[in-house]
């Protein structure tokens, strides 16, 4: 008889209807395949990452799949259109992804969840009070009561923002405490390990812990005693833990915090060189093409996706750190302000 | 002089062909060989060869080379020194002669065949797992104590394509479940809901 770890092994690589159809050969197979932390790890080892880009004008999201995007040739995107998505003509902004799913914000101030994989969409219920604008959100999944949540905060005056929560399968949202912000200028937020973040201007990050639904500060890396100020910092999620870029003048830095919470725990991942040095990349007049986002990193590991703009050109380029090399990526430029998000594929 | 100075001066000594040649793969990763190492069995010296124990107490005697490549096991065991190559054995009291036997044969066959194309291996691959679900069995078992990735993969390939298709009765045969643990009337509930599964 096989020992229990091996058949978790062998039931990890089934596909979806199998598994459904094998709840019905034992009872423990059963417990198994109905736990939800198996089913996580079921849809993580059979699922790929696609990388999913936005447009303010445009009606649809420009699809790539991670490899053809870190692939030197152009790769083929496709469009999705949330279709059967109602005022899908219009622009929707990503709020964040998680498992798969995709949490939008459309034109009407009305929230969605999407599954590009299936197709299905689920509204959710509208938020009322219409006098307050929407300034930041997040999405992410809690894992102590198996439940996805939606974070959405709202500028009440002065210095004060309040945050609503809505569980998915309830049906209406909940005020929690709120929002320690000291700025309007706020990112959608980034989801890891249960907790939601977003960067307070250059200051702060605030986390949210889905499960108490209470939040915390937790310092920025020591930058080592520069101005702060004139970083460009960006929040970004890389192998399941937090980052942060910083982009000045001539360098990137990507700083990871390897333990969640634990400011000393910051770590400098890797530094992106300037690219004075590969010519290849200068523009006219010899100008350096300054990178102004990362947006990931390879299913590999050594490799990082970066947008640069040069010109008043934008370039997407991968700059591989274990060979320290850059070199075009595979997607096609935008021509304009982009937001990505990274989505699992099922 | 000082190991270190013994290494450098070695690798200075090796044309680059040479050092191409000292990448081997140990478990999915490329480590570089030790380059004194390679100049000792250029000069002549038999490749090193390590004994296996089989819970059977048979021995069996392999090419280090072979096993460390797979083994992630005996890689450890051989790279952190705890394997002494004048007097000890690897005892691997879990895995019996037939399969032991069957777990060198690939590890071999994979080492001195790794060029051959991609259709050759697998057709060869295919034919080593033709065994009974018996031998399966102890094959993954081996393949996961030993940590051999890619024999634990091609099995575990192996067995989801034997048992997708599988109705529920067939499963519970194949995996030996004598008792499924529903009540008689879970059971039937599933059997009157789903009748095409069974």
């Amino acid at each position: 008889m096989l020992p229990f770890e091996l058949i978790i092994e062998i039931l990890t690589r089934l596909p979806l209807t199998t598994l459904l159809r094998f709840r019905s050969v034992c009872k423990s197979w059963n417990s198994l395949i109905t736990d939800p932390s198996f089913a996580l790890n079921h849809l993580h080892a059979t699922s790929t990452r696609r990388l999913i880009f936005t447009r303010p004008a445009d009606p649809y999201f420009t699809d790539y799949s991670l490899s053809s995007a870190f692939a030197s040739t152009s790769a083929a995107a496709t469009r999705l259109f949330p279709s059967a998505v109602p005022g899908s003509h219009f622009h929707h902004s990503i709020v964040g992804s998680c498992n798969g799913l995709l949490c939008l914000f459309t034109v009407s101030r009305n929230l969605l969840l999407w599954n590009p994989s299936t197709g299905k969409f689920r509204n959710l219920p509208s938020l009322e009070d219409q006098r307050f604008s929407v300034v930041t959100s997040g999405f992410g999944y809690d894992h102590v009561t198996h439940s996805y949540k939606v974070v959405v905060v709202l500028y009440i005056k002065n210095h004060e923002f309040d945050s609503r929560v809505h569980t998915l399968g309830s049906d209406s949202w909940r005020r929690i405490q709120h929002f320690p912000l000291s700025s309007t200028a706020c990112c959608p937020g980034r989801f890891v390990s249960g907790m939601l973040n977003w960067l307070d201007k250059n200051r702060f990050i605030v986390s949210l812990d889905l499960a108490l639904e209470s939040y915390r500060r937790i310092s920025l890396p020591d930058f080592g005693g520069n101005n702060t100020d004139e970083f460009e910092l960006t929040l970004e999620v890389f192998k399941n833990s937090l980052c942060v870029l910083s982009c000045c003048s001539h360098f990137t830095d990507v700083w990871i915090m390897k333990d969640y919470g634990i400011a000393e725990s910051w770590t400098k991942l890797l530094c992106v060189p300037d690219l004075i040095y590969y010519p290849e990349f200068l523009g006219f007049d010899f100008n350096v093409p300054r990178a102004t986002r990362a947006i990931c990193i390879s299913d590999e590991d050594d490799e990082i996706l970066l947008e640069l703009w040069l010109d008043m050109e934008q370039k997407f380029v991968v700059y591989n750190f274990s060979d320290d090399s850059f070199r075009p990526a595979g997607i096609e430029k935008f021509g304009g302000r982009v937001a990505s998000e990274v989505c699992e594929n099922y | 002089m000082e190991l270190l100075c013994i290494r450098q001066w070695i690798s200075g000594l090796l044309p680059t062909w040479l050092s191409a040649w000292c990448i081997k793969p140990v478990g999915g990763a490329l480590v570089r060989q030790e380059p004194e190492y390679i100049l000792l069995a250029l000069m002549g010296s038999p490749l090193k060869k390590i004994m296996l124990c089989s819970s059977e107490k048979e021995i069996f005697s392999v090419e280090e080379q072979v096993m460390v490549q797979h083994s992630v096991i005996i890689n450890n065991m051989i790279e952190d020194g705890s394997y002494n190559h004048e007097e000890s054995k690897i005892p691997l009291d879990c895995v019996d002669s037939k399969t032991l036997k069957k777990v060198i044969d690939y590890c071999t066959h994979h080492t001195h065949h790794h060029n051959d194309n991609q259709e050759d291996l697998e057709a060869w691959d295919a034919q080593f797992l033709n065994v009974d679900s018996n031998g399966l069995y102890d094959l993954l078992m081996a393949a996961n104590y030993l940590e051999i990735r890619n024999l634990l993969d091609l099995i575990y390939g192996t067995i989801k394509n034997m048992i997708k298709g599988k109705k529920i009765d067939e499963i519970r045969r194949i995996f030996n479940i004598k008792d499924h643990g529903f009540t008689p009337e879970e059971e039937e509930q599933n059997r009157k809901e789903y009748p095409h599964f069974y």
